[in-house]
């Protein structure tokens, strides 16, 4: 089982105690989809690999709402980089992962529909694609791949 | 010194509320985390490669075959060997083009407490990653079907240990 909570590529260590214990409650979180949510959750992912298509470019910084943290004033709560022919996906997102199983977090990759299969939220979702100037998307995918 | 800009597109989706009439379909996972993992077992998910076989001799199985529009339940009976699977044996009733009949594999638990008889229709419509079953007299989606490459794309893999 895993829970995003953190953006980025950043080394994986050892949760501190805040963060498990953050963690631990939205890991206690049911997750219920019904097919017609998944249909339109996959078919947002279309929308949004078409977006990243069409860029043009081969890296790119991605977020999504999920986790409700309106009440900090945060609509995107998960976030990661999206790389062009990642692996075994037209893209793939790189993100920092909570696996609740380990109660420890892991960089994970996934495909885009992954990436925005479990939002908190069924009513809506927001997506943010970021492309970066040339030289700092280059050495992003450097140090991403 | 000049900055080249960074670009920056915002997609919104707006969910239509999910209301007790399209809770239909079991619930992704018993667990309580936000799995990907989870999602690619969904009950009402599964590859084409795995779900859909043609009634006749034709040399492609999967979901490009399936023609969009309505078909008739002829049959319901479990998969040998596989007590928690159902096959849906279909047949064109009124579909977009000409259309062959075609079984469909999948979860019982995907129809949960409203089973689909014989004489019952459901429709299928193609979608940008597959397939979408639903019923035909509520148009409420019960299984969805997915192409290979999203199968793979709801696929989570570790990079670091």
């Amino acid at each position: 089982m895993l829970l995003a909570i953190a953006a980025g590529c950043a080394a994986p260590g050892p949760a501190p105690a805040s963060a498990q214990v953050s963690a631990a409650r939205f890991c206690d979180r049911p997750q219920v989809q019904d097919a017609g949510h998944q249909d339109r959750i996959l078919r947002f992912a279309a929308v949004v690999r078409q977006e990243l298509e069409a860029s043009g470019e081969e890296i790119a910084l991605i977020s999504r709402s999920g986790v409700d943290l309106r009440n900090l004033g945060i609509r995107f709560s998960h976030s990661g980089v999206s790389i062009r022919d990642g692996g075994e996906v037209p893209w793939s997102v790189r993100q920092l992962y909570y696996a609740c199983d380990e109660g420890r977090p892991r960089l994970y990759d996934q495909g885009v529909a992954g990436f925005l299969f479990n939002g908190d939220e069924p009513a809506i979702a927001y997506v943010s694609i970021v492309l970066l100037p040339h030289e700092a998307a280059t050495q992003l995918k450097r140090v991403a791949l | 010194m000049t900055t080249a800009p960074f670009r920056c597109t915002l997609i919104a989706l707006l969910l239509v509320a999910a209301g007790p009439a399209l809770a239909e379909s079991l619930a992704t996972s018993a667990s309580s985390a936000a799995s990907s993992a989870s999602s690619a077992g969904s009950a009402s998910l599964r590859g084409s490669s795995d779900s859909i076989k043609g009634s006749s001799d034709s040399s492609r199985d999967g979901d490009k075959q399936v023609a969009e529009g309505e078909y008739r339940v002829v049959a319901v009976a479990p998969v040998d060997g596989r007590s928690d699977m159902l096959r849906l044996t279909l047949e064109p009733h009124r579909t977009a083009r000409a259309a062959t009949g075609f079984t469909l594999d999948l979860p019982q638990h995907a129809l949960a407490d409203r089973p689909l008889a014989p004489g019952d229709i459901v429709s299928a419509h193609h979608r940008p990653y597959g397939l979408e079953f639903a019923r035909g007299n509520t148009r409420n989606a019960f299984f969805l079907v997915l192409a290979d490459d999203w199968h793979r794309d709801l696929q989570t893999r570790v990079i670091t240990n």
